[in-house]
């Protein structure tokens, strides 16, 4: 090797750094993520949402940004070495190079290439934190609680609060309703073998097992029809267990219920009614001796 | 104890000095009590042993393969064909889950694991030095124990194989949801291959600990040396946990035991902590003996030393010992504590960094060498980018925000095959190429081995690249059906399969015609390259007599 070969080696690290950012920057540029525009709903038929081409909530929002700036820290140690390798297969040929160089160590190197790439996944890692913490925030004060559980094979759907059950029959044409911008509490759980419960336009994932609550919680910021399916294998009917979530104005949210039969608790029930223009049914309190469900308030 | 060699002692002297000596002139030459099959049936001789094992992997790898070729059948028609009104499915979605596990479970303990102990069990020995493997009676007995092992696993597919992934969780592999036997088998299966391991695995240690010749102090052992040992105490410490889980399904499933069970107050996560204790380490236990392997081509046909090889030992080392604690990563999303998806992802973090410098060290070989591409050195090159691209997108999966978007979708399918196909498999390739001229005495074609190669390297990026698009944008795996926007990668990434069982077949019609149509020509050091490498293996006869070498060899 010789003093060119070093230049070049500094050059392909360079360049490959550029090249990494030059990749985050481009997917970042082409995923912009953001609201779906006023009419652009995806319906069943378009394509599926994801995470990062139409995040519909804030942590998919931020996983999607995460997911840049991972590439532009970790793709340098994607591009240069694999240029580094091209470099040495062209250039240290036994034709271009009869005679090999026989050093075989260089201690300051070698600390160097231990620390630093250390230090590079730290830069990775503090952010990815940062978003993961906001993943485990779940909202101690929910707008909606929606209790999830993965049956073989088919998803069905309770909210506690206003006593409705709904059942996905995996067509689309009978999804679960959330409202826009308000905070879900998601409860999963399962009836017979684990499931997990994905949607990627939401950022969520969560394994629901038998015997055990699971939790995720989102918050859609976006209207539309979403698309998800179950993420842990659960026999043979295992990819057809498809969700569909559809966002909607809170007012569409509240008469959807109100058509499934909801009773609605007393504190909401004037402000629904008036949302509704028209009378909504009260959950009834519970008898002074029914200690069930006073606990279950 | 053993006679030291002495301190000055001339290049020249150590590699000139004749290891073997013809048969009829050597005092104590052993000749085999038997001949043709029994032979083979009968030896404890660990060439032949390690021999075998390599003939095992190569079969059970076709047998994955051609499930492989099941799955992606099934999803390039994931709806089935229809002609004139009528539909024909490929395969039902219950098969398709058996062929799924079942491709998996091949692989890993059939066709991988085995393959390296086969190296192992051939070189290691005479690598260091030694005779043979401290126990060679108990190193038969680990690798006939595969055979039944193979059988049970295979003929579980008359019973309902494992619908549950190599994976197996529970419930789903429960008998109230996998009742048939199948799952059974299947455990029985995974049982014998974890007897052979343990025990493979003790061989290795002892023999590697008690057996160097003089003056074969640690830090002078090849480095496959290095990585076979860290390997075995991987599977020595880690493999029976996996046996612990394993039985207590079996006991679940069939004593009605309560483990897993949430009815009986078990817990289904349980079985998955267990279960990842043992199968985190058994991805390193697939890796670290092809890190070593590329380690001895690198530096033979670069023509210079390895680079920074205490480096690499420790970096070994470190990653034997910090794959123990990560195993949390692969549940990311299976409802752990908070605190302790943080702790994983930072260990996960941590692994990468030894891994990186292997990578560096690896560039440094080639650095300033003179690159002779022969087909060994080839699949070392290509490992060295394959491997790259796997491990980058494990520092991905490592990100927890990210992981819980990619998790159980194709993006992990994506990075596992990169490093067990473009991984493992590129370096068991390499080092079939690198060594059959030692083990057989005779030389692979090297032009068709060229084809083959890029066949295979080319297959392979069809086939896995854009799985990592797939699972960004949705697909979950082990499906058997998908959404319609999917298709047209899902055809693409079948067609790349088609390259790979190109190279293969042509690879196998390679290894046979040469064992049977071509004469022994190979010399003691068939590739030249033992003036940089002096390990032992090319000091002596292509292939090597019984006993190894008449006189230990001297270190230099």
């Amino acid at each position: 090797m010789n003093k060119k070969d070093i230049r070049a080696l500094v050059v392909i690290w360079i360049v490959g750094t550029l090249m990494a950012f030059l990749t985050a920057a481009l997917v970042y540029a082409a995923y912009p993520g953001g609201s779906l525009p006023e009419g652009s709903a995806p319906t069943a038929e378009t394509a599926t949402t994801s995470w990062i081409n139409a995040p519909a909530s804030p942590v998919a929002d931020s996983v999607r940004v995460n997911f840049a700036w991972t590439i532009a820290v970790i793709f340098p140690f994607l591009y240069a070495p694999i240029m580094t390798l091209i470099y040495c297969i062209f250039r240290f040929s036994r034709e271009k190079n009869p005679n090999a160089d026989q050093f075989h160590e260089h201690v300051p190197l070698e600390v160097a290439w231990t620390i630093l790439p250390a230090l590079i996944l730290v830069a990775m890692a503090v952010p990815a934190y940062q978003v993961l913490v906001l993943m485990e925030k779940r909202p101690t004060n929910p707008d909606v609680v929606l209790d999830i559980t993965g049956h073989q094979f088919f998803w069905s759907y309770n909210f506690p609060k206003y006593d409705v059950s709904v059942t996905d029959d995996g067509t689309g044409r009978s999804p679960v309703l959330l409202p826009v911008d308000k905070d879900v509490l998601l409860k999963g759980t399962a009836s017979q073998v684990n499931h997990a419960w994905f949607v990627p336009a939401f950022g969520v994932k969560f394994d629901v097992l038998p015997g055990r609550t699971t939790t995720s919680w989102v918050r859609p910021n976006s209207q539309g029809l979403f698309k998800g399916q179950c993420a842990e294998l659960c026999g043979a009917l295992h990819a057809y267990m498809w969700i569909h979530v559809k966002v909607v104005p809170e007012k569409e949210f509240y008469a959807w219920l109100k058509e499934k039969g909801a009773t609605f608790p007393p504190d909401e029930a004037a402000r629904i009614s008036q949302l509704l223009g028209e009378e909504v049914e009260v959950t009834a309190a519970p008898a002074p001796g029914d200690t069930l469900a006073l606990a279950a308030k | 104890m053993s006679i030291a060699p002495p301190e000055k002692q001339s290049k020249a002297a150590a590699v000139e000095v004749p290891l073997y000596v013809p048969v009829e002139d050597a005092p104590h030459a052993p000749t085999p009590s038997h001949k043709g099959i029994m032979r083979w049936l009968t030896t404890v001789d660990h060439k032949l042993i390690g021999v075998m094992y390599l003939w095992f992997a190569a079969f059970s790898a076709v047998a994955g393969g051609a499930l492989a070729g099941g799955i992606r059948a099934q999803l390039t028609f994931p709806e089935g064909i229809t002609i004139s009104g009528t539909v024909y499915r490929v395969m039902s979605p219950e098969l398709y889950n058996q062929f799924i596990g079942m491709h998996a479970s091949f692989m890993i303990f059939f066709a991988i694991i085995p393959a390296f102990a086969g190296f192992g069990n051939y070189l290691v020995p005479i690598m260091i030095g030694a005779r043979d493997m401290a126990f060679p009676k108990m190193n038969a007995f680990a690798f006939w124990i595969l055979i039944p092992a193979a059988i049970m696993m295979m003929l579980s597919f008359l019973w309902g194989s494992t619908g549950a992934g190599w994976t197996g969780y529970p419930p789903l592999s429960s008998r109230a949801y996998s009742p048939l036997a199948g799952v059974d088998m299947w455990i029985f299966g995974v049982h014998l291959a974890g007897i052979s391991s343990i025990m493979g695995a003790l061989n290795f240690i002892v023999t590697i600990s008690n057996m160097r010749a003089p003056g074969m102090k640690w830090f002078k052992m090849p480095l496959f040396c290095w990585a076979s040992l860290v390997t075995s105490w991987l599977q020595l410490v880690a493999t029976p946990v996996l046996a612990g889980v394993m039985t207590m399904l079996l006991t679940d499933r069939m004593m009605d035991t309560g483990f897993f069970n949430p009815a009986k107050g078990g817990d289904p996560l349980l079985y998955q902590h267990i279960f990842w204790f043992y199968s985190h380490p058994a991805v390193y236990i697939m890796i670290l003996p092809g890190f070593g392997m590329v380690s001895q081509i690198m530096a033979a046909f670069a023509g210079k030393p390895l680079f920074g090889y205490k480096g690499m030992v420790y970096a070994t080392a470190f990653i034997g010992i910090i794959g123990f604690l990560v195993w949390g990563h692969h549940m990311f999303t299976a409802g752990m504590e908070p605190w302790l998806r943080a702790y994983f992802s930072f260990m996960t973090m941590v692994i990468a960094v030894p891994t990186g410098v292997k990578i560096f060290s690896w560039l440094a070989t080639l650095w300033g060498g003179s690159i002779r591409f022969t087909v060994a050195m080839m699949y070392a090159l290509g490992f060295l980018g394959l491997f790259t691209i796997g491990g980058i997108s494990g520092v991905f999966l490592a990100n927890v925000p990210f992981d819980v978007q990619v998790h159980d979708t194709y993006f992990v399918v994506a990075h596992i095959h990169y490093v067990l196909f473009g991984g493992s498999i590129m370096t068991i390739l390499g080092g079939l190429y690198f060594w059959f001229p030692k083990m057989s005495g005779r030389y692979l074609d090297e032009k068709l081995g060229k084809v083959i190669f890029w066949l295979i390297f080319t297959g392979m990026n069809i086939t896995f690249m854009p799985m990592h698009w797939l699972g960004i944008a949705g697909m979950a795996r082990r499906i058997y059906t998908y959404r319609e926007e999917f298709h047209s990668l899902n055809q693409l990434i079948s067609f790349g399969y088609l390259f790979m069982l190109a190279g293969g077949i042509l690879l196998f019609g390679n290894l046979f015609y040469t064992l049977i149509a071509k004469k022994r020509t190979a010399p003691n050091d068939p590739w030249g390259t033992n003036d940089v490498q002096k390990t032992f293996e090319f000091m002596t006869t292509s292939p090597p007599p019984p006993h190894n070498f008449d006189r230990v060899p001297k270190v230099a």
